[in-house]
């Protein structure tokens, strides 16, 4: 039995330990924000945080995150509490096919709590771990440029009913 | 991707009646008081196939395309918005079902490609919207007895002085109101969203909070999940296996033997995949072409049929020859391109639950009315009892066009009487695509003393993709009553089927078209080792653009002239594509790089689309270094800003990485290429700043999925030239030490 923190909540599998979270994650506790890409940590559509920390879920076996605290896309912030830069992936159009993007957030959440105002090398480093097929690299590199500025200064980037609201 | 039909193509399916009937608009399909629409719900008016009115006044857009991506859910909602004066965010967006009123005009099936959708959808679904809205008004004119020229509708209310009636009380009486033949649409004068960008994507925040369901997040009761291990070489045959125990493992439900695999259905997807490992195999080649090929041999076999083989005349304009003769200048090149996987982020995976005379299949796929065909067959259930849906793709790029892990998943589903769900791992993905086929091409042009092109001629040789999609399409393009081994027979045939039909038209596109030369011609050599191939974002364009662009500055140095400028001159029959060159040039500061810094630029027609691209370059030892791109778009009259300038950055980033680094390579028939670390792709750190530019045009709207891939490789490719001389007449770019 391995028991482990997943966005806040304690959950306990039987799975062998050498399953990789991501699947644990998926198929177990049926939260299927995060991806399944390449199964090798070379893409990061599985990237979850392990203790505030981004890594690739895709290889981690299950094991190695006993007791730890593991958060994911569903954690990072909700459609009613979004996340800063979910709120700036908004404001700066960044999602196409969408597939990455969960990973790409927590790659990038995890180089915001470490960065508060990352340089573009730091962008640069912490990001390039993740693939996007459908190119949308320069626009990730606005929306965390924002949200750290945002961040700093408490203001909010995006509010789901304004969109909802807009109307003429 | 672009629709395999040339016009002719159309006009001799019409005759044989093999298209799908079109639309016909405002006409709801009721018979006996059962809708014909796969989506129809009791609590909704369906005013015709796209546009759902709910008696909560809830309006539905049935979308009859995919995403993937490309924000064709925003495009069309923003066209059904602007119409009914209400916000596209309060549009319900949903993914229709099959029917033949969604089918693409001139192909006969639902299909998501050929940078399509608005260019088809844009007065349709604004006719079907405007008809709505007519309605809705006549509804309120009765039932309040207002005068309906002083009704207006809004915001889902319909208006008058400083009273209002919700559209859900109308409904009931708009159902049974005539349809008018004619209605008038909102003047691009009034438009207060088609050209904006007041609201974001209607798929934003489900993207964003990792809600957005895609095929593979698609959960039904009891399904098993499979893994197939697979014939190394793609065509070859299993000749006997070992389940070695595998059908012992924890989770493990049936070992499957197929025809080119063996697959293993288990309680979760894990547990298939380390099952499949456990498996000893023997496999048998004797049946596959491409056992024996490999890819030196193979651009030798290019090259080879260039030299030797006449080929067959696809396009020819004057007398290239005479005019070769008498020309001051000469020059020829060869280029080549390679064979490139899709790699789209999410894995080919396909759900399918068979039941005795019904089924439902949950895959991202651009053709549903395809995926319904190939499972009525292997399923043999009537092909309108297949209920198809369609989630989030996980990106497309003409990949989900073809089917062959459908087809795998229903053969799994129907041999184990249950549900199943087939993912394919990186690994199957990337050696078992339809790949973009290898082109070699030969070209040669003259050039009179004043520098002006007088003749050009191009000779392509590789696969044509024609055969391997028609080989799937052909069950949906051929009318229902034919028996289905003479469709069959049919697909097999392939494009060489009809007659005159002598060149797949997506295997030499792009290849004389854009610059104005009084003698043309282009030939073709079909040289197909059997490594099967499809659509590839730009299909044609995504290597033609390449040859073309890089061959034009090649002709303006041996003409001792500005590359722009020799461009422009060119261009007089384009003035639409003359325009974005001009623009992109002036954008980007051409003739005046930064030091260090080097431009190349690139112009290319494609989809109906014009798009001028500058890359600003830097070379050091080998590396190639791209930092800026300018672009510049023509498409009409655009939907979404922004998301038209999304769709070039995507563009030009997903054929970066064709410039950069793609190639697909065989080994005796095996790919070579397995996953990301050896079919690498552009990443955040060598990805360019990009500045995209619209040109503000009130012609009809036409595609921007596709056109931002054909210029870029040439661009980088002139740029290099201009940093070091050195000429790369192959992709991807690779410097000479």
């Amino acid at each position: 039995m391995i028991s482990f923190q997943l966005n806040g909540q304690t959950v306990t599998t039987d799975v062998p330990g050498d399953t990789p979270l991501l699947w644990v994650v998926r198929e177990h506790f049926r939260l299927t924000g995060s991806k399944f890409g390449c199964g090798m940590g070379l893409c990061g559509a599985c990237t979850m945080h392990l203790n505030g920390t981004a890594v690739k879920t895709c290889v981690l076996p299950v094991a190695a995150v006993a007791d730890a605290a593991i958060t994911t896309i569903e954690g990072l912030g909700t459609v009613d509490q979004l996340h800063i830069l979910q709120q700036a992936w908004i404001k700066h159009n960044v999602p196409q096919c969408g597939y990455c993007q969960s990973g790409q957030l927590m790659a990038a959440a995890s180089l915001l709590s470490q960065i508060p105002d990352p340089s573009d090398e730091d962008i640069d480093n912490a990001m390039s771990g993740n693939i996007c097929r459908c190119g949308t690299y320069p626009r990730i590199k606005q929306a965390i440029q924002s949200a750290a500025q945002a961040q700093g200064r408490g203001v909010v980037l995006f509010d789901p009913a304004d969109a909802e609201g807009v109307s003429l | 991707m672009k629709q395999g039909f040339s016009t002719d193509r159309r006009d001799f399916l019409k005759l044989l009646g093999l298209t799908g009937g079109g639309l016909v608009l405002g006409v709801p399909l009721i018979v006996n008081g059962e809708s014909l629409y796969p989506d129809s719900r009791a609590d909704a008016w369906q005013a015709d196939a796209f546009i759902q009115v709910t008696d909560q006044g809830r309006v539905r857009l049935l979308m009859p395309q995919a995403e993937m991506g490309q924000g064709v859910s925003m495009g069309l909602a923003t066209l059904v918005a602007e119409e009914l004066n209400m916000s596209p965010a309060q549009i319900e967006v949903q993914v229709a079902g099959v029917h033949k009123a969604y089918a693409m005009k001139g192909i006969g099936t639902q299909l998501t490609g050929g940078s399509a959708s608005i260019r088809e959808r844009y007065l349709q679904l604004r006719q079907s919207a405007a008809t709505v809205k007519h309605l809705l008004l006549q509804a309120a004119a009765q039932q309040t007895q207002v005068p309906v020229q002083d009704l207006r509708l809004r915001n889902g209310f319909v208006e008058w002085g400083t009273e209002r009636v919700p559209v859900s009380e109308l409904v009931a009486t708009a159902a049974v109101l005539p349809v008018p033949e004619a209605v008038t649409l909102t003047q691009p004068d009034q438009f207060l969203w088609i050209g904006h960008d007041r609201t974001p994507r209607v798929d934003a925040l489900a993207k964003v909070t990792g809600t957005a369901v895609f095929g593979i997040d698609v959960e039904i009761p009891d399904v098993k999940r499979a893994a197939i291990k697979r014939c190394p070489v793609i065509g070859g045959r299993l000749k006997d296996f070992n389940a070695n125990g595998a059908e012992q493992l924890p989770g493990v439900f049936q070992v499957i033997g197929l025809d080119h695999g063996v697959a293993v259905l288990a309680q979760h997807f894990w547990q298939a995949k380390q099952a499949i490992q456990q498996i000893e195999v023997e496999w048998d080649l004797s049946m596959s072409k491409l056992a024996n090929v490999s890819s030196a041999s193979l651009e030798a076999d290019l090259a080879t049929a260039l030299q030797q083989q006449e080929g067959d005349e696809a396009f020819k304009l004057g007398d290239g020859e005479k005019a070769l003769a008498s020309s001051a200048t000469t020059l020829t090149a060869q280029y080549y391109a390679p064979y490139l996987a899709h790699a789209t982020m999410e894995p080919m995976n396909c759900t399918v639950h068979l039941q005795p005379r019904q089924a439902e299949v949950w895959v991202g796929t651009q053709a549903p009315g395809i995926v319904q065909d190939i499972v009525a067959e292997i399923s043999g259930i009537n092909r309108d009892n297949i209920q198809v849906h369609t989630p989030y793709l996980g990106g497309g790029f003409g990949r989900r066009g073809f089917h062959d892990f459908v087809a795998e998943a229903a053969t799994l589903a129907k041999a184990a009487g249950v549900p199943v769900q087939l993912v394919w791992t990186r690994e199957d993905d990337t050696q078992n695509d339809y790949y973009r086929p290898a082109a070699l091409v030969d070209l040669q042009a003259g050039l009179d003393e004043q520098g002006q092109l007088q003749c050009w001629s191009a000779k392509r040789a590789g696969a044509n993709i024609m055969p391997y999609m028609m080989d799937e399409a052909m069950g949906v393009m051929m009318p229902g009553f034919m028996p289905r081994s003479l469709v069959n027979w049919f697909g097999k045939r392939g494009y060489g089927l009809f007659d005159g039909w002598v060149v797949d038209p997506t295997s030499v596109e792009g290849l004389h078209e854009d610059y104005s030369v009084p003698h043309k011609e282009v030939r073709h050599v079909t040289v197909d080792p059997g490594l099967r191939c499809g659509f590839w974002r730009s299909v044609g364009h995504s290597f033609s653009g390449f040859f073309v662009e890089s061959f034009m500055d090649e002709l303006a140095h041996a003409g001792g002239q500005d590359t722009l400028a020799f461009r422009l001159r060119h261009l007089q029959d384009n003035p639409r594509l003359k325009q974005a060159l001009q623009q992109a040039a002036n954008k980007a500061g051409w003739g005046k790089p930064k030091p260090g810094r080097f431009l190349g630029l690139a112009a290319v027609s494609s989809f109906e689309s014009h798009v001028a691209e500058v890359a600003e370059v830097s070379v050091v030892g080998r590396q190639i270094q791209v930092h800026r791109v300018v672009c510049v778009v023509d498409c009409g009259r655009v939907i979404n800003p922004d998301i038209v300038r999304t769709q070039m950055e995507s563009s030009i980033i997903y054929g970066l990485s064709a410039a950069l680094y793609g190639e697909i390579t065989l080994e005796d028939g095996v790919v070579q290429q397995t996953n990301f670390h050896n079919y690498p792709v552009v990443t955040m750190r060598d990805a360019p700043v990009i500045d995209v530019y619209l040109i503000d045009s009130e012609a009809h709207p036409t595609g921007a999925g596709e056109p931002g891939l054909p210029p870029i490789a040439a661009a980088v490719g002139n740029a290099v030239f201009s940093a070091t001389g050195q000429r790369l007449r192959r992709l991807p770019l690779t410097l000479e030490v």
